[in-house]
């Protein structure tokens, strides 16, 4: 109510004077707490009718502004970096980059402040407005035509990377590699797909005219796939940085390499939005001969979250000992064992490894076994949400449904290598001399316990089978 | 049991075979025991928001413990 009556008569600020704010950013240097708090200053002015505009349209030909200053600097750099004058040269053209008044901190802080304008503040905006502000950014960062400063930020960074001993340098660039990534933010989901349509259709009819956000998703798939090692470095030597801008790169999933993906993926799922709720311990007491049983018992009457967040203490009956860690590691591993014991029925081993397994179509004959299944979901989920061992190795199939990807027939081969043979006779053969229909027989899928010769010395762990895609 | 639509009846052929493929992979690997994986699945995400897993795409169940 009351922000109702003070915007029927917002307070009259001149244009010239609204465009002032900016200099905060864009003069000297600009501590992280003025910046929080220019931030702030644009948001509240933004409820003065065309305020946000103004400042906007400020920001945008500072930005541009530095992006040609920026761009004749990298200029410099690339040609010292070529000499062979060696590291004096670069040194000294780098500190130009370094100081928190250089040019790529300034273009740094005025993107970060459109978008910080432009993102949707949690429950202020409603659905159309939300997609307006998108558009509206999209169409600012698209006005820049910034990628030649890309290209020649690329440039630099692939000299640095065929020079060992000028790594350093490319952590200098570090803020406008961010600038790259704020400017990239919307592009990122539809990126990996659409840039891979786009290469299909390049082969197809070469230079086909693209627009400028495309020609953005393009910038963001090759840059990112041409300076993997650069970008792995960085995030492996300053993690916070995926927390922010840098999160983007999880959308070309080429880029970040294993262990890179391991502490965004950990510093993700351990982050909490919510208020600390306590969920106390979970308290078990179970028959070592019945582990599996006695924790489905148990377990089943708690929800997800209480499972998840709860302290995990066990205790096998008639058995001393404090669970300081070393009954819960073993519970894990009784648990581990007992899921495939074979009366349960609950899965199958491939017949030669007897390593990784696969649910049992049969597994009906136990009454309760999709409550069982369940089970065994919630057991992997808490053993990677408390990084626990869990030694159960399932069929590949299994784990890419897991990762929520579609089925491919090359995984039959794990599961039954003679239909996987058949399957591929049809590939390479003309089938229609079989006689065969759309259809199977229920009875003949009896893969489950058959084959997987081939694999007999190998065992999967999802991250080394995530890796191999 | 058809493998699509009206399947039992409609002839595996040169042009038509890479989806036949890919239909019996499916079935193979997810159809016939799709209610074990979904229940299991449902378990999973529990505890793993499922955007975070599809979106990261790793997962590692076998950290080993030191």
């Amino acid at each position: 109510m009351e922000e109702k009556i003070l915007l029927a008569n917002p307070p009259q600020i001149p244009h010239a004077v609204l465009r002032l704010i900016v200099n905060i950013l864009t003069i000297g240097e600009c501590s992280g707490r003025t910046f929080q708090q220019s931030l702030a200053l644009i948001q509240h002015l933004s409820h003065i009718p065309d305020a946000r505009d103004v400042v906007a349209q400020e920001l945008k030909s500072k930005a541009q502004e530095f992006g040609q200053n920026l761009f004749s600097d990298l200029d410099e750099l690339a040609a010292a970096l070529q000499s062979s004058q060696g590291t004096i040269l670069v040194t000294s053209v780098a500190s130009k980059f370094s100081p928190a008044s250089s040019e790529q901190a300034k273009l740094l802080r005025v993107l970060k402040t459109i978008d910080y304008m432009y993102s949707p503040k949690p429950a202020t905006l409603s659905g159309p407005q939300r997609s307006e502000d998108t558009e509206k950014v999209q169409g600012i960062y698209e006005s820049f035509r910034f990628t030649p400063l890309w290209q020649r930020l690329g440039d630099c960074l692939a000299v640095i990377e065929q020079k060992p001993d000028t790594e350093h340098v490319a952590t200098v660039l570090l803020p406008l590699i961010e600038a790259l990534m704020v400017v990239c933010k919307y592009v990122g989901s539809k990126a990996v797909s659409a840039g891979a349509s786009r290469v299909l259709r390049a082969s197809a009819s070469p230079r086909s005219p693209a627009t400028p956000r495309e020609s953005m998703e393009d910038l963001f798939v090759t840059f990112t796939d041409a300076h993997r090692k650069a970008l792995n470095l960085m995030v492996r030597n300053n993690p916070s940085l995926m927390s922010g801008s840098f999160s983007l790169l999880v959308h070309n999933p080429r880029v970040l390499d294993f262990d890179n993906k391991r502490n965004y993926f950990n510093q993700q799922l351990h982050r909490r939005p919510h208020m600390r709720e306590h969920h106390g311990t979970i308290q078990l007491n179970v028959r070592r001969a019945r582990v599996f049983e006695d924790s489905f018992q148990y377990l089943q009457r708690k929800t997800g979250d209480q499972i998840k967040y709860g302290k995990l203490s066990v205790r096998f009956y008639d058995e001393e000992g404090v669970d300081a860690g070393g009954v819960t590691r073993e519970w894990f591993q009784i648990l581990a064992r007992q899921m495939f014991d074979p009366n349960n029925a609950l899965f199958q081993p491939c017949a030669a490894d007897k390593l990784t397994y696969q649910p049992n179509k049969n597994s009906w004959v136990n009454p309760e076994h999709l409550s069982f299944f369940k089970f065994v979901g919630r057991v992997i989920g808490k053993a990677i949400y408390d990084g626990r061992l869990l030694d159960a190795y399932f069929a590949r199939s299994l784990y890419r449904q897991l990762l929520g990807k579609p089925v491919d027939y090359k995984d039959v081969e794990w599961v039954d290598p003679e239909y996987y043979n058949s399957l591929c006779w049809i590939l390479e053969n003309d089938p229609s001399a079989l006689d065969l229909t759309f259809s199977v027989e229920a009875d003949e899928v009896g893969f489950f316990g058959m084959g997987c010769n081939k694999y007999s010395n190998q065992s999967f762990s999802l991250e080394e089978t995530v890796l191999c895609h | 049991m058809p493998l699509k639509e009206g399947g039992e009846s409609l002839p595996v052929s040169q042009e038509n075979k890479r989806e036949f493929v890919q239909l019996s992979a499916r079935y193979r690997l997810y159809s016939s025991i799709e209610k074990q994986i979904e229940s299991l699945l449902a378990g999973f995400y529990e505890i793993i928001p499922k955007d975070l897993v599809t979106i990261v795409r790793l997962l590692y169940c076998f950290v080993y413990f030191i």
